[in-house]
């Protein structure tokens, strides 16, 4: 039945011409016990009719189970879209022994017949030898290729670290390069955030491949260079919680650099490649202490690290600062390429006719593997005499620019200095300095409305507060005059802070004032009659006095009653 | 009185021994003795007597010693304290081209223009500015509430919102000149070449190379590691590599 099955064109693409036709075969398990039902796959990248192998020993379980499926790859190279056609097996074998599938074959329409390369063995064990299976368990590990074994000194070649496994893993955790001496490499993609997964084939078993790193590596000497091994690993989420870790390191190269010929010139200094050199001049006459703007730049592929600073050979009467450096080289799978530009400023002090020396170097052309030499040529320069009376002549501001070739001096004075504690924002006195101001007249304004807008019970309210503390300070007042011997003066102010304190709180005009009115709005606000004969006492002895001389002990005893009158008072009133 | 004579007789005392000993680093300076005159100027800031000026010889001196991450560092102190620096500007540009990579932090040119324009060498400028400005928006305040006249009302409410608008800018000025000065955001790499890994750890990858002068942004940091961030690329690097702004 599986012998007349054959798979028909329904129509031939585009693409069928385009691309080359591939085909892949490959199983899940290449050691499976006995009944254990495992996966063969056959793969195309092309709609063609395919043959499938022989399977005739085997029980198909299930199957072909036909897929089709698209990926897009994005990378700094580009991005390519590519389908895959594929056939699924399910098969299972019954008997222990070694078997094997043969290749499968593909034709497609102007093309050549396809098949998917060598036969895949496949191992039967019974179940009870299940650990010989963990033995030959498909194993993760990495390899680091390189594109060139054997290459000269200064000539790039590409190391790809990549990462095998037969599971489809998470995240990278950790990538570790192995050491090497005597080369100088760079990372393709330093920032590499995603990573290009591809499946590939190995001894009928398929893998994911991950390519973790690709750098560019020039040999800077001669002789065996030994790329140690490179570790990695990855993570795998087996599920929510748990994930496994993945780690290995991969196989070490060893790459033979070859020496450069021995011929080489004098002005070799390692370049390596092909290269071109052009120079510009701003001016060949000028005046003196003008300056020239002088570049040397250097263009084309090949070790541009191994470019030293030009040295120019200048006449003793020309000066020359640092020269300005300007990379615009990059990186990628050839090496370096790009152009690298020295910026000279010189300066020429003396009149006369001079000559800049050549600038020339050497490189080593690996194409034809020979010695190239470039050169910049003799280059004439007119210095005519400037004025005399200036020491530098300077005919614009281009020129005033160009020539400053260091940093400006220092500064002799020092400046304002300071230190962190001395910001006044942030601290106490500031805020009370901000907002002191503005809080007070807010609060002046406040008080003024209050006062402002008082009705006459509260006018009256605080007048009659104010008096009882106007009446006994006088009456504290009193004693103090009376203990300095002060008696009629200690009697004369007893008297007005009892008229000052009636006449307020008593509402009673000074006029009406006297002992009988008193008494009548004290009983009229039923103030108890021992009050009023106590203050009956005290008025009469007062106008007494005023009459009759009254003792100092009198007189002090009348202080303190009146003090009592009032506390008293102040509390029925 | 004694307390207040006290106390500008030893702030005069200590500027001008300050003066003297930056006197001593030019003349280091000048005889060619760079190392010698940068840890002389360092000694002045250690002590806490910094300037703008100070920053700017010791970031010469410090290029004059091959210490151009270092150098750089100093111009952008100095260019902090006193944006408008021209010499340290002028400095600064051309140490950055000596630097093995120059990377662009494009900074929109309204923030550098408002940095020269309002901040400058005293650091308490703009806080003298708003108490002064909140002294006569307290006045004008006070004639709007005690007076009646019609004229002086209308004209104390002009005067009252012109103050009160110097006051918020002064204080807002202030507030920013002092956060400028006293928080760092930004770093100077001092190492020669650092390796910026994804995480704080010795094992973790490297994402990306810095090289000496290179300025980042900073981000967080913890005991060892400070986290940065260049042009939207962060990653972790040893604090002992960078040197704060």
């Amino acid at each position: 039945m599986l012998k007349s099955f054959i798979f028909i064109i329904v129509f031939i693409t585009h693409a069928v011409l385009a691309q080359e036709p591939t085909l892949e075969a490959y199983v899940n398990k290449t050691t499976v016990t006995e009944n254990e039902i495992f996966t063969y796959t056959i793969a195309s990248n092309q709609d063609c009719p395919i043959t499938p192998p022989n399977l005739s020993g085997f029980e198909i379980v299930s199957g072909p189970i036909q897929g089709r499926s698209s990926s897009t790859v994005s990378d700094n190279r580009g991005t390519v879209t590519q389908t895959t056609y594929s056939f699924t097996y399910n098969l299972r074998l019954s008997k222990k022994g070694n078997y094997s599938i043969g290749p499968a074959k593909m034709k497609c329409k102007l093309k050549k017949e396809t098949t998917s390369g060598k036969p895949i063995s496949i191992k039967v064990i019974q179940s009870s030898d299940e650990s010989q299976r963990q033995e030959s368990k498909a194993e993760h590990f990495l390899k680091l290729t390189s594109d060139k074994n054997s290459v000269y000194v200064g000539e790039p070649f590409v190391i790809t670290l990549k990462f095998y496994t037969p599971k489809k893993p998470n995240s990278i955790e950790a990538l570790e390069p192995g050491n090497a001496s005597g080369l100088w490499r760079q990372d393709l993609n330093p920032n590499r955030a995603n990573y290009i997964m591809t499946q590939e084939v190995i001894k009928g078993a398929a893998y994911y491949v991950l390519e973790l790193k690709q750098e560019v590596c020039i040999p800077l000497r001669a002789g065996k260079i030994s790329i140690e091994p490179y570790y990695g690993s990855l993570i795998y989420q087996l599920d929510f919680f748990n994930s496994e870790r993945l780690d290995g390191r991969s196989n070490g190269l060893d790459i033979d650099v070859k020496k450069i010929p021995s011929n080489s010139p004098a002005n070799f200094n390692g370049l390596v490649g092909r290269f071109n050199l052009r120079h510009e001049i701003d001016k060949t006459k000028l005046i003196e202490g003008q300056a020239i703007v002088f570049k040397i730049e250097l263009s084309g592929t090949g070790n541009f690290n191994a470019f030293d600073q030009p040295l120019l050979n200048l006449p003793s009467e020309f000066t020359q600062g640092d020269p300005t450096p300007d990379d615009q080289t990059t990186i990628d799978a050839n090496g370096m390429s790009g152009t690298i530009s020295y910026t000279f400023i010189i300066s020429a002090e003396k009149p006369g006719e001079f000559e800049i020396e050549p600038y020339s170097f050497s490189y080593f052309d690996l194409r034809d593997k020979s010695f190239h030499s470039l050169s910049t040529g003799k280059i004439n320069i007119t210095v005519e005499k400037g004025e005399e009376s200036h020491g530098s002549v300077y005919n614009s501001q281009e020129d005033f620019v160009v020539t400053e070739t260091d940093i400006h001096f220092i500064h002799e004075k020092n400046g304002r200095t300071f230190s962190y504690y001395n910001f006044l924002f942030g601290t106490w006195p500031y805020f009370i300095l901000v907002f002191g101001p503005i809080l007070l007249v807010f609060a002046f304004a406040f008080t003024r409305r209050k006062i402002a807008n008082k009705t006459d019970e509260e006018k009256i309210e605080s007048h009659q507060k104010a008096s009882v503390k106007a009446s006994n300070k006088g009456l504290d007042k009193a004693s103090q005059l009376m203990k300095n011997g002060s008696d009629k003066e200690a009697l004369k102010l007893l008297h007005n802070s009892l008229i000052t304190y009636f006449t307020s709180r008593l509402n009673i005009s000074i006029s009406e004032l006297s002992q009988k009115t008193i008494v009548v709005e004290l009983e009229k606000k039923r103030i108890s009659t021992e009050l009023i004969l106590a203050f009956k006492e005290i008025w009469t002895k007062i106008e007494m006095a005023q009459y009759a001389p009254i003792s100092s002990g009198n007189l002090t005893e009348t202080i303190d009653k009146s003090k009592k009158l009032i506390k008293q008072l102040n509390e029925k009133l | 009185m004694r307390l207040i004579v006290y106390i500008v007789l030893s702030f005069a005392t200590t500027s001008i021994m300050a003066q003297d000993a930056f006197t001593e680093a030019n003349k280091n300076y000048i005889e060619e003795h760079y190392k010698t005159a940068a840890k002389n100027y360092e000694k002045l800031i250690d002590s806490t007597q910094m300037s703008a000026e100070l920053y700017y010889n010791l970031g010469n001196a410090y290029f004059k010693s091959n210490s151009i991450g270092k150098a750089i560092w100093a111009y952008e102190t100095a260019l902090k304290i006193n944006p408008k620096n021209e010499d340290a500007k002028f400095n600064l540009e051309f140490v950055n081209l000596k630097t093995e990579v120059q990377i662009d932090h494009p900074e929109p040119a309204i923030t550098e223009w408002l940095k020269r324009l309002l901040f400058g060498p005293n650091i308490n400028l703009w806080s003298y500015a708003s108490i002064l400005s909140s002294f006569i928006f307290s006045f004008f305040l006070l004639i709007f509430f005690i007076t009646k006249s019609k004229r002086r009302r209308s004209v104390s409410i002009m005067g009252g919102m012109t103050f009160f608008i110097i006051l918020c800018v002064s204080t807002t000025t202030a507030f920013f000149h002092k956060e400028t000065l006293t928080t760092s955001t930004e770093g100077i790499v001092i190492a020669k070449k650092v390796d910026v890994r994804i995480s704080p750890l010795k094992k973790a990858n490297v994402t990306f190379k810095l090289f000496e002068g290179d300025k980042v942004k900073l981000l967080e940091e913890n005991e060892d590691w400070l986290q940065i961030d260049v042009n939207g690329n962060s990653g972790w690097i040893k604090k002992e590599s960078i040197w704060k702004i």
